[in-house]
Formats: structure tokens, sequence, C-alpha cells
């Protein structure tokens, strides 16, 4: 065979290299479009930053030229949205990107009035709004769904004067019908809102004069009645009407309302155990326009999963464990990327272990008073506090915070004693009769019970742990129970356990009414150790009706007083909140309720991260 | 030649010897091989400290002189199963010396002795159930007593040493040898006593497990026709239940249950048992001695557990020994995933401790656990292997050649 490099080859050869030549140009050719593209989108970029500014300016009332009939726009610079419009001025204000938060639970309920735990809680924040709130710096009531509102001299009738301008995240129009219907549906005995209900039984009636104005009538003065009536979750009629009280019960989504954001899911399909929950804009909204785009909750039940996915920048925002607290707070690296917030507010809670007091019709042990004082002088709490909680937490005597008026100053906390515990157990009828080490009532019940507590949660274990050996000092045996959220929730509403431990989140003025007066007793109330005392009831009744605030704290006092005597739970410490942010959120601001809330924060567009 | 027909040169059965059973024959021939040899010490190992943790790692004392005498707590702090299992093991010790008796007839002893001492001990035992645990180093520290002799390890699984300022994650040292957990107690009794809750999680749901499953698959194999249609239906259906899940969904709705644990997984684990076991008796049930027992009129249960199950019961024996090491694993995993046991010590759940709560990591709660469980399961897989190659015809005269 000829093997001669031939014409043939020549062309071939040259034909190859011509397909790469055009190949190499064609590359650069999109190396200049890559190049162009991206000037064109820094540009575009810029221009946007540039006409949200100016949206921003407009919306806060600059004076232009306008044709609207009203003539003066609702979102004055000192209104609900002042301060969501300030960073607006900021050079680097975008709008765009998410914020990820997690929650140690999985949530099981987003409906509102019948979900019972704190989650739900932050995420109806977002959603739902009410007619007034309270300014997070002044605490002043400012005007959210109505305009203005007009108390009558006795205090008994409150008209708010509603937006007409306010639409629901459906487009579908807000007016004072849903006011109504939303008062009614709470005190409508077959929807499972007891917890609302304890609050709102002193309003009388609440009615509509007109599309835009409301007339809340309350029975008698009560100290709160401002409070409950503006901060009344408004349920949209067009939407929740269209349930049944049944349906409404065992509903799990329905999460629906006016607010700056909505479900990300349909409401109606929403399905808990998702892993995560999305809240994003509400298009529709009728107010000044949050700049994040979209709130993340993602549910890590484990406390070092939570540290793992905080640590590779997947959250923004984190509440580490008091031992993980340690850590971090000297991670040179971490705090470079994440601001640290430590504060103490009123709205912060305590807390607790909870005696039961009535199981299934019978009186347990400690339902003697005698006995839960001893079960508090068994409790180590200062040490505790220190161990447990890094010195993060500090005891407490009752469940009002020794930072608010509610707190009586002449309380002193119970000592640790563990000697005058036995001696008042001892008086109660309790000694080890048969050797065993476990102390028995005279007719040989033996001292031991069950503690329940959230099985995720390292920190209660730990808790529940160090209790067991303080009381095994006494001769009781305690037998830790962790139990799953949802599981623990429902044993707390069938009131089927002997002790447990949680905490309460604080308002800015508590009412113990809900806690511990002995009408939340029945029907699923949040008094559901049974605890009862007459005399407590009558001065909660007295103080909730007293309008002077001197006299009302005077009443407190005395609540807390007897709070301390009876020691219906085992009051253990309020704790100081530790919270990291990531530092390309911006404008996250200390406020006097703890942080601000997303609704003002942003994130400039550089350092975005989420759903380009 | 004709010396194969001369009967003289035949070797003569020894008359004094009886011959060995199959099954003796296989176990002899498995405990040759090394593999097994290891894993079966292991397996000892873990048993020993099993039957014998309460006496290895105990903060009670096994003897000291206070104000009232000597005295024994940690005798007097023995629970009912601590004292059934040494008593037990007592008994079986001694049955092992009559070597005279026929080997069922003291299985039936030990099993009716074992009844016996349960019942008394759980009438009669009644340890105290709250303990405090720093009470004898106070004592000794505050010269209330004169001395105490202490077990080797003198700490117990749960004291939490809280006489002391802190204790939790200490590295090992000279005290606590393997260092201690995330609530202060010490790893190595913690060590110790998991064993017990290893081994009797394994051999309880593979036991429940095998009885179960040698009964349907028996049934079903003998039978067949009908009723081993059923019974594979029950096994297709049996064996689409994801044991995990179902667990998890039992621990969330009735709390945490070890026996319920150990039920469970014998409940769900049986499919393999019966499958091969009726695999064994589709074969068995043609052969001659099978026919030969039913043509005497024996009884059914004498021709299916008597005369049939001792010929096809090695394959079970083979699976159940890869059985038992599943059921050590799944039971660490739930402890791992934090659904095991609330105090009491367990491989997989100080294996969870090990990613520590401020995010560090601490290297002895990951190594000792993860080693301990890493070795059982290999052991019962090398023991399983070493008893398929040993019942395998082929694989021998392959290992011959």
């Amino acid at each position: 065979m000829d093997n001669r490099f031939g014409l043939k080859d020549w062309i071939v050869c040259l034909l190859l290299v011509a397909i790469l030549i055009t190949l190499w140009f064609k590359m650069i050719q999109d190396d200049r479009q890559w190049d162009k593209l991206s000037k064109i989108q820094t540009t575009l970029d810029a221009q946007g930053d540039e006409l949200t500014q100016l949206a921003n300016k407009l919306a806060s009332g600059v004076h232009v030229t306008t044709t609207t009939q009203t003539g003066k726009t609702n979102l004055d610079a000192d209104g609900p949205f002042a301060r969501i419009l300030a960073p607006m001025n900021e050079p680097d204000y975008a709008t765009g990107d998410w914020v990820i938060y997690p929650f140690g639970s999985t949530v099981s309920k987003l409906t509102p009035l019948i979900s019972s735990d704190v989650y739900q809680r932050v995420l109806e924040d977002h959603v739902m709004e009410s007619l007034a709130n309270r300014d997070p710096m002044t605490l002043e009531w400012q005007p959210m769904l109505a305009k203005r509102w007009t108390i009558s001299d006795d205090g008994l009738t409150i008209v708010f004067k509603l937006r007409d301008n306010v639409t629901f995240s459906d487009g579908k129009p807000f007016t004072s019908e849903d006011v109504v219907f939303s008062f009614d549906w709470i005190m409508n005995p077959k929807v499972a809102a007891p917890r609302d209900r304890a609050y709102y039984d002193k309003v009388e009636s609440v009615t509509a004069n007109g599309p835009y104005e409301v007339t809340f009538k309350l029975k008698e003065t009560y100290f709160k009645g401002f409070d409950v009536c503006a901060g009344i979750t408004i349920l949209a009629k067009h939407f929740y009407g269209q349930f049944t009280e049944a349906q409404f019960n065992e509903s799990t989504g329905l999460l629906f309302g006016t607010g700056p954001y909505k479900l990300a899911d349909n409401p109606l399909d929403w399905k808990p155990g998702e892993g995560k929950i999305e809240l994003v804009r509400n298009d529709k909204y009728w107010g000044v326009a949050p700049a994040i785009d979209r709130i993340v909750y993602r549910e890590i039940l484990d406390d070092n999963a939570r540290l793992v996915a905080f640590r590779n920048g997947e959250l923004d925002r984190y509440g580490p464990t008091p031992e993980q607290y340690v850590a971090l707070k000297e991670d040179e690296q971490l705090l470079k990327e994440k601001q640290l917030f430590e504060f103490e507010t009123i709205t912060g809670g305590y807390r607790y272990i909870a005696w039961n007091q009535m199981q299934e019709g019978k009186p347990t042990i400690f339902a003697d008073k005698r006995v839960r004082q001893a079960m508090t002088m068994l409790t180590n709490r200062a040490q505790m506090s220190k161990n447990l909680m890094v010195g993060l937490a500090t005891p407490c005597s009752g469940p009002f915070h020794r930072l608010g008026k509610q707190a009586n100053p002449d309380v002193e906390l119970w000592p640790y004693a563990p000697d005058k515990a036995k001696a008042l157990l001892k008086e109660a009828g309790f000694e080890d009769r048969d050797g065993d080490g476990v102390i028995e009532s005279a007719d040989g019940k033996k001292f031991t019970f069950k503690l329940i507590y959230p099985a995720s949660s390292e920190n209660y274990k730990q808790m529940a742990f160090y209790l067991k050996d303080a009381y095994a000092r006494a001769g009781i045996a305690m037998e830790p129970d962790p139990l799953e959220w949802s599981i623990m929730i429902q044993r707390i509403g069938q009131r089927q356990f002997d002790a447990m431990t949680l905490g309460w989140s604080g308002t800015i003025e508590g009412d113990p009414n809900q806690i511990f007066h002995s009408d939340q007793v029945a029907d699923g109330g949040d008094n559901y150790i049974h605890y009862i005392n007459k005399d407590l009831d009558k001065l909660i009744d007295e103080a909730r009706i007293t309008m002077d605030e001197d006299k009302r704290m005077a009443l407190w006092h005395k609540v807390h007083a007897i709070l301390h005597e009876d020691q219906p739970y085992t009051f253990l410490w309020t704790t100081k909140a530790v919270l990291f942010m990531d530092k390309r959120v911006k404008n996250v601001l200390r406020v006097k309720t703890g942080i601000n809330d997303v609704e003002e924060w942003y994130v400039p567009r550089k350092l975005q991260r989420w759903g380009l | 030649m004709t010396a194969v027909n001369d009967p003289q040169s035949l070797p003569q059965p020894l008359p004094a010897k009886r011959p060995r059973s199959f099954l003796a024959g296989v176990l002899l021939d498995m405990t040759g091989r090394w593999g097994a040899r290891i894993g079966l010490a292991w397996i000892g190992l873990v048993a020993f400290m099993a039957i014998f943790g309460p006496l290895l790692a105990s903060s009670h004392p096994i003897l000291w002189k206070t104000a009232d005498g000597v005295s024994s707590p940690m005798l007097k702090h023995l629970t009912a199963a601590d004292v059934i299992i040494l008593a037990m093991t007592l008994v079986a010790a001694i049955l092992l010396c009559f070597k005279r008796t026929h080997f069922g007839k003291r299985v039936l002893i030990f099993l009716g002795i074992g009844v016996v001492v349960s019942i008394m001990t759980l009438i009669l035992i009644k340890p105290p159930q709250a303990i405090v645990y720093s009470q004898y180093r106070e004592a000794l520290a505050a010269d209330e007593a004169q001395w105490a002799v202490m077990t080797i390890v003198p700490y117990s699984p749960t004291d939490r040493f809280r006489e002391l300022e802190e204790t939790r994650f200490l590295s090992p040292s000279g005290k606590h040898w393997m260092g201690t957990t995330g609530d202060g107690e010490d790893l190595c009794s913690r060590m110790i006593h998991a064993c017990r809750i290893a081994l009797a999680v394994g051999f309880l749901s593979t036991g429940i497990a095998i009885c179960i499953g040698v009964i349907i698959g028996g049934l079903m194999g003998y039978f067949s026709g009908w009723v081993d249609l059923l019974g594979m239906r029950l096994v297709e259906v049996f064996s689409a239940i994801p044991t995990i899940f179902l667990l998890i969904t039992f621990v969330a709705f009735y709390g945490r249950n070890l026996y319920l644990m150990m039920i469970i997984l014998g409940l769900t684990g049986w499919v393999g048992y019966a499958v091969f076991t009726r695999a064994e008796f589709l074969k068995l049930r043609e052969q001659d001695f099978v026919q030969a027992a039913i043509a005497c009129g024996l009884p059914l249960r004498s021709v299916l557990f008597k005369h049939m199950l001792p010929n096809g019961v090695t394959p079970v024996l083979v699976s159940a020994s890869f059985g038992v090491a599943g059921a050590i694993l799944t039971e660490s995993t739930l402890s791992f995933l934090g659904l095991g046991l609330v105090e009491e010590p367990s491989w997989g759940q100080m294996l969870n401790q090990a990613r520590g709560q401020g995010g560090v990591f601490t290297w002895w709660m990951a190594i000792y656990p993860g080693f301990a469980i890493f070795f059982t399961v290999f052991a019962y897989n090398l023991v399983g292997e070493a008893l398929r190659d040993a019942i395998d015809p082929q694989l021998k005269k392959a290992a011959q050649l």
C-alpha cells in the first residue's frame, strides 16, 4: 500500500485546522459577549437600586404631583412603617435574598388560635396583622389596620376607624365584617381556642358600623382591655368562614391574613413534617413591602445538626444552646461573619417545673403545698443555672420578670435547703417506712413520679438528670421521660403527666389569669396542673379590672406572693437570650422586646446569597 | 486385593461412644476455624461483661465498714435482673458438669430452675430506687466509714458525680480510664453495662424471630399446598414492613421500652427463618425417614419437631448469627437517633454523644463505643460464616482440595 501524504489528507488537515480556529474565535466571541452581558447586568442592578430608592422616596411621602383622590398617602413617615422606611435611604439598600431560621421542633399546626406553641406564633406575626401594634422602641400602641381609635371615658367602649385600602393576600378587601367574624369565631365554644377565650371573656360585643368602623364593648374595665381589642387576630371572613368549627379545629395549615408575608404553599394543602416552612413576600401587600423576599424556617431537631448548619452558613439566625454559646463566643473565625446579640427582656419568659395536682379525678402527691415547697427547696437553682445554663440564667421566684413592675421585690427565692425540705416532707407524711430508700406516705404510696420534657433538647435532658439526682437525696425516685414535642403537647392537653418542665414566653404586662386562675382548669385551658386557690382567683379578678396602674401593681405583688407561697410551679429561672446573626443581613437592631422584625432588614445586593 | 471384603480390617465402631450428631459435628468443625474462634472469644468477653457487669463496675462498695459494722452495699443494690442472671449462670455451670445426664434433660432442669428463681427474685429482691451514688465517697471523705473495697471500675453507669463541680467530657485519665460522658458519667462503666443490652437485644429478638419463623416455615414446608400459599403471602406482607420506621413510630407513641423494641424486632424479623425452614422441610418431607415416621403413625408434633427439625435447622442457625448482629445494629441505630433508653447505657447512645454539645468532637466517646459495636457485629458475622462453611459439604470438599 502506498502510504504517501496525498492531497486528500492535506484537505482533511486543513479542514480540521479551520474548524479548530473557528472554535477558538467562537470562544473569544463568547467571552466578549459574556463581559458585555455582565456589564449590562451591573448597570441594570444599579438602576434597579435607584428605582427602588426612588419608589421608597415616593412612598415615604415626598410630594409629587399626583392625581390620587385621597391626596395624601397613608404611608406617612411616622406611621407604622417608619422603621421599615428608615433603612431605604442607605446607599446599599436592596430588595431580595432570603433569611433562614432554624426551628428546634417540628411545627404540627400553623392554624391560629388552636396552635399552642411559640413556633406558630413566630410565623403568625409575619402573616397576620391586628388593628394596632406596639412600637418596638417606645412600646406605645401605633395604628396598623386601624387608622385611629377613640376610647370612651369609662374605658368600656373602643371605636376603631379602619383603613380602607387594606387587602388580604388574595386581594380581597379587609372590612369591619372580618373583625366581627374574628371575635365571634374566638368566642364560639366549638372552636378549640380556650387560651384566647381566657382574654376575650371580658369583651361583651363587637359590632360593625359601616364597612370601616368597629366598636368593641367591654363588660367591665380590664387593664388589658385595649391590648386585647387592638391585638385581636384578624381572621378573613371569606377564608375562615368556609370551614366548620370541626374542620377548623382539625386543620393544620390555615395561616392566612393581611401581613407582608404569606405562606409559600397553599394554606389548604400545607402538611406538617416537610422539614421546612417558607413564607414569601405578599405581592398584594397594602403597606410598605419588606426587603427580604422569603423567610425560610428549617426544622432541625438535633442541637448539633443545627450548629453544623449554622457554621456552614445555611442559617442566618441562630440561638445556640448554653454549651454551644460558650464555645462559639470564643470562635474568632465565626465572629468575623456573625454578629452576636445578648440581651435579657421582660418578654423572654421563664422556665419552670409544673406539678400536676390532679390526675384522673384523684389528687396527686403534689396536691399538698408542703410537698411542692419541698420540691423547690431540693432544687439548687443557683448551681444549675451556673453549670447547665453557663451563667446565662438568673433564678426567679415567680411568673413576673424581675425587670418588670409586676414582680414583688419583697419576695425572696426559696433557698436550696435539702434538710428543711426533708423535714417538710416528713410533716406531709412522707417517710421511708420500709427501708428501700424511697419515702412513702402513711398508706404506703411511694414517692415516685415521671418528669416529662421535650426529647430533642439536650439541655432539658441534662436538667432532668440533675433533678433526678437532687431528688434522690431526699428519697424521691424520679424517672426522666423524654417525649416527642407533639406528643408532649397532647399529653399536657389531656393532663396525663406527673410533672413536666418547659418555659413560658412573656409579655410586657403578663396576665396570670391564663395560667393560674381556676377558671382555666376546664376545657383544655392552660391551668393544666389543676391549681385552685380561691384567694388568688379573687386577686387576679380584681387586678384585671383595676385600671389604675399603681393599685394594680400592688395587687400583682400580692399575686406574686401567693404564687411564691403555693409553688404551683417550681419557678426555675429567666434567661438571657443569645443570638447570632449573619453579618450580611443589615439593619438588625436591638429593640425593647429583643431584636427588630425581619421586615426591617435588608441585604445589600452584592452580599445576597439565596434565591438568585 | 481382597482386604476390602475382610470384615476384620474394617474399623470397628467404638461401642461405648455414641455417634456424634450432625449438629455436634458442625459445631466442632466450626470451632476449628480461626474466624469462629476470634468471634466466639469476643462474644464470650461481651457475655462475661454482660453477666458480671454489676460486680465489675459499681459505685457501691463490695464491702465497707461503717459505724453499723461491715456490710455490702453492692449486694444490697443488685437488681432482680442482676440476681437472676448471676444465679442462672451458676446453675448452668453446675449442670454442665453433670455430663452423664442427657442434654435435653439438663436443659429442662435449667429452665425449671430458671422459672422458680425468676419468680422468687422478682418477689423478694427490692433494691433501693432512689440512689445517691456520692454517699459512699462523701462518707469515706468524712471518716464516717473506715474502709471500703470497691469493684475494679468503682463507678456505676449512672453515677454523675454530683458532689464534684464539673465532670462532663473529661478525657481518659487514670481515674476515668475511658473518660467521661456529656452527663459526667464514667464511660468505662457505661461500656461494661451496655454489653448486657447489646446481647439481650440480639438474643431475645432473634430468639422470638426464630420461634415464629421455624413454626410458620415448618408448617408451610410440610403441608405445602394452600398452607404454603397463604404462608408465603404472609411472608411477603411482613418483608414489606420497614422495621426502623415502625420502631420510631412505636417509640413516639408508646414511649421508650427496650422489651417492646425486642418484640417488634422479633415479630418483623422472622421472615428469613421461615423461608429457610420451608425450603428445608420441602426437601426433607420426601425423604424416607420422614415417610417412615409418618407411616409409624407418629403425631404431627413429633414428626415436625423431633424428626424433621434437627435435620433442617442448621441453615436457620447460620442466618440467626447474622440476625443477632443485625438486631444489635438496629438497637444502636435507634439509640444513636436518640430513641433508645433514656438513662441506661447503650453503645449507640454513647456514640451519639460523641458529637459533643458545643460542637466539639470528643474522640473517646466515638472510639470505644464505635469499636464495641463494630467488633460485636463483626464477631457474629465471623461465627455465622464459619457455621455456613461447616455446613456446606461442597465448600468443605473445596477447602480440603
